[in-house]
């Protein structure tokens, strides 16, 4: 290449990096101004806040048992805005009145289709707390199996669907998601 | 102006501005298909959004995915023997930077598996190995990606020089094609757990283009083009002819060689079908191409090229080709200074009998051990002599020390090459000089010729020894 024309490509280069580069300091700003600060709801611990670090093994960070001691929402930085689904679930249960008699209740979600599959679960809660979920439909292969039970106990943890994604696993953790805020919705 | 016996060569500085735009055409667009990958992922907050050291090795094990990424593809049509760029920047050139752009193209790789590694054992609270293990044992797209860089890694590794050296040809060649493999199997996980393609749909179809638009080239190009042709014109061996110094001339016809379009000076890949050989093509110097066959002079080096000795008429070929810039071109000047050594005469020959010229515009030296046994000579003899060009047959012995012409004699002036060499050839610093022979001799000749200030834009080397 003549001189003249790599100084003036490498200018042209350089100034197309710089702009890409504040556009995209600029996209994540936006994005932290809208994420949701629910003080009320537990740490929300996105171990894959910036953009899923996490393999399928990845486990949010914070104990979700002693919400108040940690930082509350560490937030910033989440590119992944649509994960962080402003759907939440009140952390402390209504206080019982009659603490005996412990209210059990399972209800099973919509089967809901995505790209790789159907997903539905079933949600079993204790005094509107969510103890438990299964799988009662989801392909369980490429890993998925594994995204799925690190999915069940990110949602157990956070009473909700508001944690990180799973590199590589967007679309099931999208479709996932879906499941958990159906099922919620009919309790 | 110069006359020829067809068709009007157009020279001059304006022809020279052209080439040298279109180079920088090509060259920019390798570029701007690194530069693109790049744009998007800082637009998209890739490295804005790394925060802590997890995300920053993240961030980083999807840059070199992507820049990696359009680094291969660059890699492999480099060597997929496509006209649009091998009319532009010639065969030889392409090769070189293919096999330039090999290690840092597996380094690249390599910091892209070790960054996503690290990133997410740190995430995961695992170490390394644990992670690696899970990620192949969980996904089955990384396992295949993971085997592909270990062929990746064995094809780099059998090319270097040293591994060369201790390699038969057979062997480089048969590892060298696992490289395909390796490719294909490492494209399932960029675009099933590739974030940058899953999140972005417009990214994910650049690359699937890319990746079409590569491998089409390849295919039609590199594989199907070749063949059809040389089926349709049923190209076979018409004569063989000892020639001179162990070399021998082959000629190939058939229908229509003349479509075939080739210039003096280029050169064919030619595919014997025999049962030894059909696999493996041989780069040749048209050495003459009248209007319905093509001659390949041939040296017998010992290897193939001494089965070739033997080749019966009458046996089909396929002829990959013509290819190289080593033809008029790239010329844009009258001069025209042709250097040759050894076999390195069959294309210099090519170009003094179809270079347009007045008497006197160009000047042949061939450069023989032994005058009595240099292949082609009475055939560039006529020819200069009919043509009016100036020939010099310089024969002797190697100099002791690097250099292009003869040693000097006991009792000649001692001079340098260059300026030995303007002796010859007045005109050198205004002609276009085309260079051919063994490498070491060309880089001794380009040397001289950068003393008399020579621009490089008129050089035109040929390797043949590749």
């Amino acid at each position: 290449m003549r001189k003249s024309t790599l100084m003036v490509t490498s200018l042209v280069a350089a100034s197309a990096l710089t702009v890409a580069w504040n556009t995209g300091q600029q996209t994540l700003n936006n994005e932290i101004l809208l994420m949701p600060t629910d003080n009320a709801s537990p740490a929300v611990t996105d171990a894959a806040t910036t953009d899923p670090g996490a393999t399928a093994t990845a486990e949010p960070t914070a104990p979700a048992t002693d919400p108040a001691a940690t930082d509350p929402a560490p937030t910033q930085g989440a590119t992944q805005a649509p994960t962080a689904t402003p759907t939440q679930t009140p952390t402390t249960p209504a206080a019982p009145v009659a603490p005996p008699a412990p209210v059990t209740t399972t209800k099973s979600s919509d089967p809901i289709t995505y790209k790789y599959g159907t997903v539905q679960i079933s949600m079993t809660t204790v005094d509107g707390a969510i103890t438990e979920i299964t799988m009662l439909q989801g392909d369980a292969t490429n890993g998925r199996g594994e995204a799925y039970a690190t999915l069940i106990n990110a949602t157990i943890q956070n009473q909700g669907t508001n944690y990180g994604n799973i590199s590589g696993a967007t679309f099931t953790v999208d479709a996932f998601k879906k499941a958990v805020d159906n099922v919620m919705a009919k309790f | 102006m110069a006359k020829n016996t067809d068709s009007v060569v157009i020279l001059g500085s304006g022809k020279l501005l052209g080439l040298q735009r279109r180079q920088d055409g090509v060259e920019m667009l390798g570029i701007l298909a690194i530069l693109i990958p790049i744009i998007a992922f800082l637009i998209n907050g890739g490295l804005a959004a790394a925060n802590d050291l997890a995300s920053w090795f993240n961030a980083f094990n999807r840059l070199t995915a992507l820049v990696g990424t359009s680094l291969l593809l660059i890699h492999m049509i480099l060597v997929a023997r496509v006209p649009w760029l091998e009319k532009i920047l010639g065969l030889d050139k392409l090769t070189h930077a293919h096999k330039k752009l090999g290690k840092p193209l597996l380094y690249l790789l390599i910091v892209h598996t070790i960054t996503a590694l690290i990133s997410y054992s740190i995430s995961d609270g695992v170490g390394v190995l644990t992670t690696l293990l899970n990620l192949i044992g969980g996904y089955a797209d990384l396992l295949l990606a993971f085997i592909g860089l270990l062929l990746m890694i064995l094809v780099v590794v059998s090319s270097i020089r040293a591994a060369r050296r201790k390699l038969s040809y057979e062997a480089w060649y048969l590892i060298h094609l696992l490289s395909y493999i390796s490719i294909f199997v490492a494209i399932p996980h960029q675009f099933s757990l590739g974030t940058e393609l899953l999140a972005e749909p417009l990214l994910a179809t650049y690359f699937i283009a890319l990746y079409v638009f590569v491998g089409l080239n390849i295919v039609w190009f590199r594989f199907l083009f070749p063949a059809v042709q040389s089926l349709a014109l049923s190209l076979r061996v018409e004569s063989v002819r000892p020639e001179a110094n162990r070399t021998t001339s082959i000629v190939i016809g058939g229908k229509r060689v003349g479509s075939l379009g080739a210039e003096a000076g280029q050169f064919f890949m030619l595919r014997v079908l025999t049962a030894k050989q059909w696999w493996r093509p041989h780069p040749f110097s048209v050495s003459a191409s009248p209007s319905n066959t093509i001659r390949f002079t041939v040296g017998n080096r010992g290897d193939d090229t001494s089965l070739l000795q033997e080749i019966r008429p009458g046996t089909r070929v396929v002829l990959e080709g013509p290819f190289g810039v080593f033809s008029e071109s790239k010329r844009t000047k009258q001069h025209v200074l042709l250097l040759a050594a050894g076999i390195g005469v069959a294309p210099i020959r090519a170009l003094a009998e179809s270079l347009a010229s007045d008497p006197g515009d160009v000047t042949v030296v061939y450069r023989v051990t032994d005058r009595s046994d240099a292949s082609l000579l009475d055939e560039v003899e006529r020819i200069c002599r009919e043509r009016n060009h100036a020939l010099h047959v310089l024969d002797g012995p190697r100099p002791n020390g690097p250099g292009f012409l003869p040693k000097q004699q006991a009792g000649e002036q001692i001079a340098p090459e260059y300026a030995r060499l303007l002796a010859l050839a007045p005109f050198a610093a205004e002609s276009d000089i085309y260079i051919c022979g063994p490498s070491s001799w060309s880089n001794a000749a380009v040397q001289a010729l950068k003393k008399l200030n020579v621009p490089k834009a008129s050089i035109h080397v040929e390797e043949f020894a590749w």
